[in-house]
């Protein structure tokens, strides 16, 4: 992409709450929100070639953290920040890091283990996590006295935090570690024979996926303002996989893009109730069949089948 | 420089290594040659630490390797290629040497992300190491291209570009000549002596027994398992286990058919 095409994609950005009504702010919000988790999906699945369903587990952590902290010992938001991610971080890392030994179908039944341990914590641990009760009144982000509690203010912070991710997990995958992870996710033997320290670019690539989907959760709980652990069973999982799934596990822009137009669809999908499952089911079957690399593999197909048809009618 | 000492392997009750001995000094190009399923891949499999021995120790530099993984027996200078060309398909071909140029760079991962001068310099260094590599084996022109749209005689150039960026002081070729036409062979030839002569040790796998003669100082032969030859090149192809290895015991073939 071209400097022109970012400035004109983030001005479009800015700009949302000031033409969209407030419905829309509020799902472009969870777009922002969601971008996080997704693209740290990535990592792990671009990279090391597994499919995680601990993802929205993750994610839970990541809220329940900053939702404790600041209703029962009542840190600020902001110095909630960093133990939220950071417990992200070593939960993953601590329940993830032995299933990396597994691969394919075994590493998604670990994951799946993960997230029931998760759960069955966040909702039997009464005494630290509130249990079934939840967790409520947890405060909104705030930028010195000004409370961003209505869905255009967290819009924006929500917006400063996934393009800063966005940017950072640039950085990351163009960078020696992403040229790693890169040649591993190609051939690991090759690549351990190529000095590449395949177990812990593995473990690096979940502590990073998990860092992602801590950030996620903390800004999740302070837009929702009550957590539950029903909010983190294996459905935002699935939502989160079926995104970095369709936007193409490598492609960051398509990660995004998926997750915005998966988000709103879910919006459409409403009026199918509790349907809406099955239709993102059969989005995910499709998805699969037809773009196996992502949306974003569209592009030149498209290009391809214009330039075909131009040339066709050109030589008529 | 290497020191192979009575290693033996079995898969499942079938014995692959038998006893293998064998050295590689400095300054040497030592070739190894054997009918297939003799035992010269997993003798490759075991040094750089794939597989590991049943028996027997390897040594690097008068250092045990046994027990190390392929990516810290890399770290202790030993580099390798591969027969069947695992190359890193999606990644371009300078980026397939810059990941084992890695191995060298200095400065933190933190570094590289957050673009410190230290890490942006590492890099630079890094990519400069690999395009000298590229360079050496010709490829200098084709570092954009993507490494599985690489013609089939250029992905051995590329593997063996790839080993040469971590710097090895003992580089193992995997039959780097095969499937490669006459004039592919007589450029991997030249480009094997390049190498040494910048003071790489080589072992080297190869079913050309005329490559393997013109290049190598001494050869091994192996057959099921078991060493059977170890000397000058013209004594072990003369030799007459060797020619019944290869040929059966009829008496008489010539060896340079052997290819």
């Amino acid at each position: 992409m071209g400097t022109p095409t970012i400035i004109i994609a983030v001005v479009a950005l800015l700009a949302v709450p000031v033409l969209a009504p407030t419905y829309i702010v509020h799902i472009a919000t969870f777009v922002a929100i969601y971008t996080l988790p997704v693209i740290g999906l990535g990592f792990v699945s671009g990279f090391t070639n597994r499919i995680s369903l601990a993802q929205g587990a993750i994610f839970g952590i990541g809220a329940y953290v900053t939702g404790l902290l600041t209703t029962k010992f009542g840190w600020s938001p902001a110095t909630a920040f960093v133990p939220s991610v950071a417990g992200a971080v070593v939960v993953a890392t601590a329940l993830g890091a032995p299933a990396m030994r597994l691969a394919g179908l075994y590493f998604v039944m670990a994951t799946i283990a993960i997230h029931q341990i998760v759960w069955t914590v966040l909702m039997n641990w009464i005494d630290v996590t509130s249990g079934p009760q939840g967790v409520r009144s947890i405060p909104s982000l705030s930028i010195g006295s000004i409370s961003l509690d209505t869905p255009e203010r967290y819009y924006y912070a929500a917006l400063a935090f996934a393009l800063t991710s966005l940017v950072l997990a640039y950085r990351i995958v163009s960078s020696r570690l992403g040229l790693h992870l890169r040649a591993l996710s190609d051939d690991e033997l090759a690549a351990s024979m190529s000095g590449v320290p395949i177990f812990r670019a593995k473990v690096v690539a979940l502590a990073l996926s998990a860092a992602w989907a801590g950030t996620g959760g903390f800004l999740y709980a302070h837009y929702m303002r009550f957590i539950h652990p029903e909010m983190f069973t294996l459905e935002p999982s699935i939502l989160f996989l079926t995104m970095a799934m369709f936007g193409g596990y490598r492609s960051l822009i398509g990660m995004v893009i998926a997750t915005a137009v998966l988000e709103s669809a879910t919006e459409y999908l409403r009026p199918f109730g509790e349907f809406r499952m099955i239709a993102y089911g059969l989005i995910l079957l499709f998805g699969m069949m037809f773009f196996p690399k992502g949306i974003l593999t569209l592009v030149p197909d498209v290009r391809g089948w214009m330039a075909r048809l131009l040339s066709a009618g050109a030589r008529s | 420089m290497l020191r192979v000492d009575n290693v033996s392997l079995s898969f499942r009750g079938v014995r692959a290594l038998d006893g293998i001995d064998l050295s590689v000094g400095r300054d040497e190009i030592v070739g190894i040659i054997g009918p297939n399923g003799s035992g010269k891949s997993t003798l490759f499999n075991v040094i750089s630490g794939v597989y590991r021995a049943d028996a027997g120790d390897v040594f690097l530099d008068g250092q045990s390797i046994k027990g190390l993984g392929p990516s810290e027996i890399v770290g202790r200078g030993l580099a390798r290629t591969f027969q069947n060309k695992r190359l890193f398909g999606s990644i371009s071909v300078l980026e397939n040497v810059m990941v084992a140029a890695f191995r060298h760079q200095t400065g933190s991962a933190f570094a590289d992300v957050f673009g410190l001068a230290s890490g942006w310099q590492g890099a630079r260094g890094s990519e400069q190491v690999a395009r000298e590599c590229l360079e050496l084996v010709g490829l200098a022109e084709a570092a954009d291209i993507v490494a599985r749209d690489l013609p089939f005689g250029a992905q051995n150039r590329l593997e063996i570009a790839r080993a040469l960026a971590a710097k090895p002081k003992l580089l193992l070729l995997d039959e780097p000549a095969a499937g490669l036409n006459p004039a592919e062979r007589k450029d991997i030839s030249a480009l094997v002596e390049t190498v040494f002569a910048r003071g790489v040790s080589i072992l080297l796998v190869e079913h050309d027994v005329r490559l393997v003669t013109g290049l190598c100082s001494r050869v091994i032969a192996l057959d099921h398992g078991e060493k059977i030859a170890d000397g000058a090149p013209a004594n072990v192809v003369a030799d007459r286990r060797v020619q019944e290895a290869y040929f059966g015991s009829e008496e008489g073939s010539d060896a340079d058919t052997a290819a």
